[in-house]
């Protein structure tokens, strides 16, 4: 399975780092998309590629700038060619600071060229330029990138690189590196919502990899940074902290999934005060300030119900829940209103909770009757959000033991402790497992393997009984005797 | 010996088991349906409560950093010392069950502690009115009393869940503390006396109603003593009680010394000497005999008493010992509140009873009332004089003031049950009186109870009987056919029934709606939820500095401190009438006047509760008058009332209303564009049914902050001093492109706080 997979592919890729050779590989084409967001943005790089030797080992992709801080991206990636698929689970990162990964691919016997796409995620790339705009006005974000060339370590033939804004128009940008341009082209042309730099040509490598594994600028090589403002019609929305409690419970049949949220409005801060008469008349007019939140979806996994939507003073009744089809199923709506319009640099915090049918989340292991697989989502991917700091805590029934832990993604910390509740003996066990930066890519099941002994529950029942067995509930023993009243 | 209808035989111990099942049983249901009657509000809407932080530092540090808390954050910037001024009992008493709770590891949320404190403390005082009404009459009694208690409006309105008062604790302690009284006056036991005074001691922490009990028990005392009715029972239990309760009431820190120092407690302590000296006499008496002794001994009695009281007047007129408060003086004279202390007058809950809050609060239980008191004449034992008592003053307290229907609701359930019980039991009864002469003797119980209604049928047999004169007078009173007890039976039962859909309906209409969620129905029936309040609230919390100060009128300071979590100029807890009157200037000045007094508190924010869209009558504007007048108290010669009123003395916010009220800030923030959200159109309050102008409002010192979805609660901030030193009108004519009036905005001087 997925385990199996993983321990197959590093052992490949421990084969095949011994050693890195620059000259082993030739970018032919390189064309890097970046779809412009608000908190987020995707971007997506076709590599092809030619072996220029025979046995050239893997390719080594470079992920990150040597230049970028850790808060840089996500370390979500993903690499696909044809068929397969490669992500931060399955392959070995060669240096230190994880900004390179050796991608073990095959390259035709002919030489021919090989191609692939890398999807990677940048978080909080876009500010809001102006920072602070009047409640009725258009939002602009200012996206920056330090390097606007592709990192490669392999000499590169040919690179365009494309933005794209997501409303079609793009106010500026700082001027396009032109040092591998043809003499005399323009290096930017702008179309629309869509900005084309290059294409460049024989572009050299813009990396080097030390011995020691740690990944350097390679002489010569200028940093180019990049900045294009663009307008945005949504609000920037950010989860600074998301915490998600699954507790598990076999009686009730029942695995409860809560959310504490503590949600951002990123955008442009509000300049000035909320105007209420202002956000009213709004309605009335063609375009509706766009940078407000003034609702969310928020979708939960098919067959959930009994949704509940709370925050530290009490329900919040302004929400609607649309379940999911009886029986096609699909995914069940939650569409949830804030107390309040949450404008530029406002925040709300609440929590979302729902129960979902055990049986669809757990299994049990083939011939081992007490072992259970369960299967938790992460968290729940909602469009263009970026979570800053993300939390799983499951809590398992009283009694589960031996706990295995298997995670879709490199995770920052995994912890287990025990947690006592209600009518517990010897408390349950608790697992926590934590990551900064997700993206909706992360929404990814947690998979949870457990030994389940009902051993405790079972003497507890025995008990009852035995107890209910021995109990008199007779009100009286003694004989009938007929005695008039009066 | 005929019965009316068939009885099935059955042996006694079945009966005695049986009635001891059921009693048990009807105890429980009643006590359950107590309790579920009060949880209309949190499922109708959910379990909100306002104030409950000094319970949450009780449950999270423990009770000694309760008990020396400090609250920087209300009465801004005054603070409050919490553990020494308020009754801890309600706190500490939710605290022991959240801790017990977690000691048997079931990690309730001390929230859910204080929601569902008041029901589960309701279904105690069903038990204590059963066990109290157990003493006067007989247990069916006791079960009926008990059902009355459970379910009645008048205790419900200040029990549901969610309503974390004292009152929630309070009425059971009342009851049980009465029925402890009553079992050490009944057993002469010292024992039951302490019992009392450790009860008295827990409704002294609990409530400030205590004085009632505080006057109630030495009253009833005072009273046996004068009907000749003293013993050493009494004595026992009063000394008992008076000795142990008092020294448990100095120990709340709120009371301390009062016992001693005040008027409200000096009957306890006058009948607590008078009892010695009758105890003293009686027993002197004894020993010696003559009667010239004894009339000494009567006149000594009468001279120490004498002599006490003069030293009393004494010690009163001189200070030691504090006159009345204001308070207690507003229950005598009803005007007297108003004038002197209006604050007291502002609240609705101390305004005196309407008349049909009687039966909208007790339904029939108030008809029954006098007659359940009737009964207690006829027998007149000891307890039974403290229910006459106990009627007597609480129907005059209760027609004072509509928070004390509280006080009386326990004693009209009691005296209505005897009565329904009597009525009940003399028509259930099946035996049906012998008409020949040598009869059976009635047993002195049903006898009591057949003379009891024995007028009514008395002419009705008379016609149908013997006509002879002889076997006329011979005839026993009674019920004798089955008819006749159909008659009587069949309507109360109704009135029962009545009586159940009128307290379900007061309930779940009335007294079931937190104050924080408005509901309304649509024209189909589906209820929309206007949740204007927490909207707002919430907004304070999430998204101003933390320790922003937030000034609005004193009824929502609770709310604030409680869900928005920001320091407050005034709450709920109004200690501190000078405070409120200020905010009271700063909401019914001009801005020029009010700015200075925001500056100086450090104002951030001020909140208004504003109805006039939705028709919302419970608004600040409505309120108004109260803050004008309570600021009036204080600066007569700065705010007057007649001001705030038009030419010809009418209260109004239209075009007409004077200009006071027009300039004043509270008139402003209510209004501030209310009138562009109609488009032109009549800008109609729905409140008030006015039109209010549209000249725009002009605000300098503040500015609009936030305005919830209905504009019930509307947020202004306070601007913070020009940094170029002009003042704030000059500023906001210069960013309108006004040219400047005056030079004196051309000050040099940097005035920067």
């Amino acid at each position: 399975m997925r385990l199996f997979s993983a321990l197959s592919a590093l052992l490949l890729a421990a084969a095949t780092s011994l050693a890195f050779d620059p000259s082993a590989y030739e970018n032919t084409h390189i064309q890097r998309t970046y779809e412009l967001g608000g908190a987020a943005t995707n971007v997506q790089t076709v590599y092809t590629v030619r072996a220029l030797k025979v046995g050239p080992g893997g390719y080594e992709l470079v992920l990150d700038s040597p230049e970028e801080g850790v808060q840089g991206g996500t370390d979500y990636w993903e690499v696909v060619q044809g068929g397969k698929v490669w992500d931060s689970l399955t392959v070995q990162s060669r240096s230190d600071g994880k900004k390179t990964v050796t991608i073990p691919l095959e390259p035709a016997p002919t030489g021919g060229p090989l191609t692939f796409t890398l999807s990677q995620v940048l978080v909080h790339h876009s500010h809001p330029l102006p920072a602070s705009i009047g409640q009725d006005d258009e939002q602009f974000l200012m996206f920056e990138n330090n390097q606007t060339m592709v990192e490669s370590l392999y000499s590169t033939r040919k690179e365009t690189i494309k933005y794209r804004s997501p409303s079609k128009k793009i106010i500026s940008h700082s001027p396009a590196p032109e040092k591998y341009i043809t003499v005399g082209a323009n290096p930017s042309k702008k179309s629309g919502g869509t900005l084309t730099l290059g294409p460049y040509t024989s572009v050299p490598p813009t990396v080097a990899l030390s011995r020691g594994g740690v990944l350097t600028r390679a002489p010569g090589v200028e940093v180019e940074p990049i900045r294009i403002h663009y307008p945005y019609e949504e609000p920037v929305k950010t989860i600074e902290k998301l915490v998600r409690l699954a507790e598990v419970s076999h009686w009730g049949d029942n695995l409860n999934v809560e959310d504490h949220i503590r949600l951002v409005n990123t955008g442009a801060h509000l300049k000035g005060q909320f105007s209420r008469i202002q956000y009213q008349m709004a309605r009335f007019r063609p375009t509706f300030p766009a940078q407000i939140i003034r609702n969310i979806i928020y979708p939960l996994p098919a067959h959930s119900h009994s949704p509940y939507y709370y925050d530290i003073i009490g329900n919040i009744s302004t929400s609607n829940f649309r379940p999911s089809h009886p029986t096609r199923g699909g995914p069940a709506l939650l569409e949830l209103r804030p107390r309040y319009p949450i404008l530029g640099g406002w925040m709300d915090e609440f929590t979302v909770g729902w129960d979902m049918r055990l049986g669809d989340w757990l299994r049990s292991v083939k011939g081992h009757a007490a072992q259970k697989v369960l299967r938790v989502p992460f968290m729940t991917a909602l469009p263009g959000v970026v979570v800053d700091e993300a939390e799983l805590v499951i809590t398992l029934p009283e009694g589960a033991r031996d706990v295995n832990v298997t995670v879709p993604f490199p995770v920052d910390t995994i912890e287990h402790s025990t947690h006592k509740t209600y009518l517990d003996s010897i408390g349950r066990p608790r697992i926590t497992i934590k990551k900064r930066r997700c993206v909706e890519k992360h929404e990814q099941d947690v998979y949870f393997q457990k030994v389940f002994t009902a051993g405790v529950a079972t003497a507890v029942m025995f008990a009852a009984f035995a107890l209910a067995k021995r109990l008199d509930v007779r009100i009286s023993k003694a004989p009938q005797v007929a005695v008039v009243v009066g | 010996m005929s019965v009316a209808y068939p009885i099935p035989h059955v042996s006694k111990q079945t009966v005695k088991n049986t009635s001891a099942l059921l009693k048990f049983t009807i105890l429980a249901v009643i006590s359950a349906a107590a309790i579920a009657s009060r949880l209309f509000a949190v499922i109708r809407h959910e379990s909100i409560i306002h104030e409950f932080r000094a319970t949450k530092v009780l449950a999270k540090d423990g009770f000694y950093e309760f008990w020396n808390w400090f609250d920087p954050t209300a009465w801004y910037p005054l603070g409050r010392v919490v553990g020494g001024t308020v009754y801890p009992g309600l706190m500490v008493t939710s605290g022991i069950i959240y801790n017990v709770l977690h000691w048997l590891n079931f990690p309730v949320d001390i929230r859910n502690v204080c929601v569902m404190l008041a029901p589960a403390f309701s279904g105690l005082t069903a038990i204590a009115t059963y066990l109290f009404t157990c003493e006067m009459a007989d247990e069916s009694t006791g079960l009926l009393a008990a059902a009355f208690m459970g379910i009645v409006p008048g205790y419900i309105s200040r029990s549901v869940a969610g309503s974390y008062d004292n009152e929630a604790i309070a009425i059971f302690l009342l009851m049980y503390t009465f029925y402890l009284w009553i079992r050490a006056v009944k057993e002469g036991s010292a024992f039951w006396g302490m019992l009392a005074a450790v009860f008295y001691g827990w409704m002294v922490a609990a409530w400030g109603g205590y004085v009632f009990i505080t006057n109630m028990i030495p009253l009833h005392a005072f009273v046996l003593v004068l009907m000749g009715r003293f013993s050493h029972k009494i004595y026992i239990s009063y000394s008992s009680w008076y000795v142990i309760g008092t020294l448990a009431s100095m120990q709340v820190p709120f009371v301390g010394f009062l016992p001693v120092r005040t008027s409200e407690h000096m009957a306890a302590l006058g009948v607590f000497g008078l009892l010695q000296l009758v105890a003293f006499v009686e027993t002197v008496r004894k020993l010696v005999p003559g009667k010239q002794f004894q009339l000494l001994l009567r006149a000594f009695v009468i001279a120490a008493f004498a002599i006490a009281l003069a030293v009393l007047v004494a010690l009163t007129s001189s200070g030691f010992i504090a006159p009345w408060t204001g308070r207690f003086y507003s229950l005598w004279d009803t005007g007297y509140a108003k004038i002197h202390i209006p604050i007291i007058a502002s609240v609705s809950e101390h305004q005196p009873t309407a008349w049909p809050s009687f039966f909208f609060d007790l339904e029939m239980l108030i008809f029954l009332f006098p007659a359940g008191v009737y009964l207690c004449f006829k027998e007149l034992r000891d307890e039974h004089v403290f229910i006459i008592i106990y009627a007597v003053l609480s129907s005059y307290f209760a027609g004072v003031m509509v928070r004390l229907m509280l006080v009386i609701t326990p004693v009209v359930c009691v005296t209505a049950a005897m009565a329904f019980s009597k009525l009940l039991t003399t028509y259930m009864d099946p035996t049906v009186p012998e008409i020949d002469d040598d009869a059976a003797p009635v047993t002195g119980d049903l006898a009591a109870e057949v003379e009891a209604t024995a007028n009514k049928v008395k002419g009705k047999k008379t016609a149908s009987a013997d006509k002879k004169v002889g076997v006329v007078a011979s005839l026993k009173r009674g019920i004798y056919s089955l008819d006749t007890r159909f008659i009587v039976i069949t309507p109360l039962v109704g009135a029962l029934v009545m009586f159940v859909y009128h307290c379900t309906w007061v309930t779940s209409n009335a007294y079931s709606s937190p104050s924080v969620v408005l509901a309304s129905r649509g024209a189909d029936g589906s209820q929309h939820i206007i949740d204007d309040f927490r909207e707002a609230y919430y907004w304070l919390r999430q998204n101003t500095k933390q320790d922003a100060v937030v000034m609005s009128w004193w009824d929502y300071g609770y709310q604030i401190a409680g869900m928005a979590d920001r320091p407050t100029l005034v709450d709920n807890n109004t200690w501190n009438n000078t405070h409120i009157a200020t905010v009271g200037k700063a909401m019914s000045s001009n801005e020029a006047v009010a700015y200075p007094i925001l500056r100086k508190h450090d104002v951030d924010y001020i909140l208004v509760i504003f109805g006039g869209l939705l028709g919302y009558s419970g608004d600040d504007i409505n309120k108004f008058l109260w803050m004008v007048r309570i600021s009036q108290g204080v600066w007569p010669e700065e705010i007057q009332e007649s001001n705030y009123f038009t030419n010809r003395g009418e209260y109004k916010v239209d075009a007409q209303a004077s200009q006071t009220m027009k300039d004043s800030l509270m008139y402003k923030m209510s209004y501030y564009r209310f009138a562009e959200l109609f488009g032109g159109g009549q800008a109609m309050d729905r409140v008030r049914n006015q039109v209010i102008p549209n000249t725009p409002i002009q605000l300098d010192t503040i500015e609009e902050a936030f305005t919830s979805e209905n504009w019930i609660v509307r947020i202004y901030q306070v601007k913070k001093e020009d940094d170029l030193g002009r003042d704030l009108p000059a500023v906001s004519a210069f960013e309108a492109g006004q040219r400047l009036k005056k030079s004196k905005s051309a000050k040099t001087t940097n005035k920067k706080r």
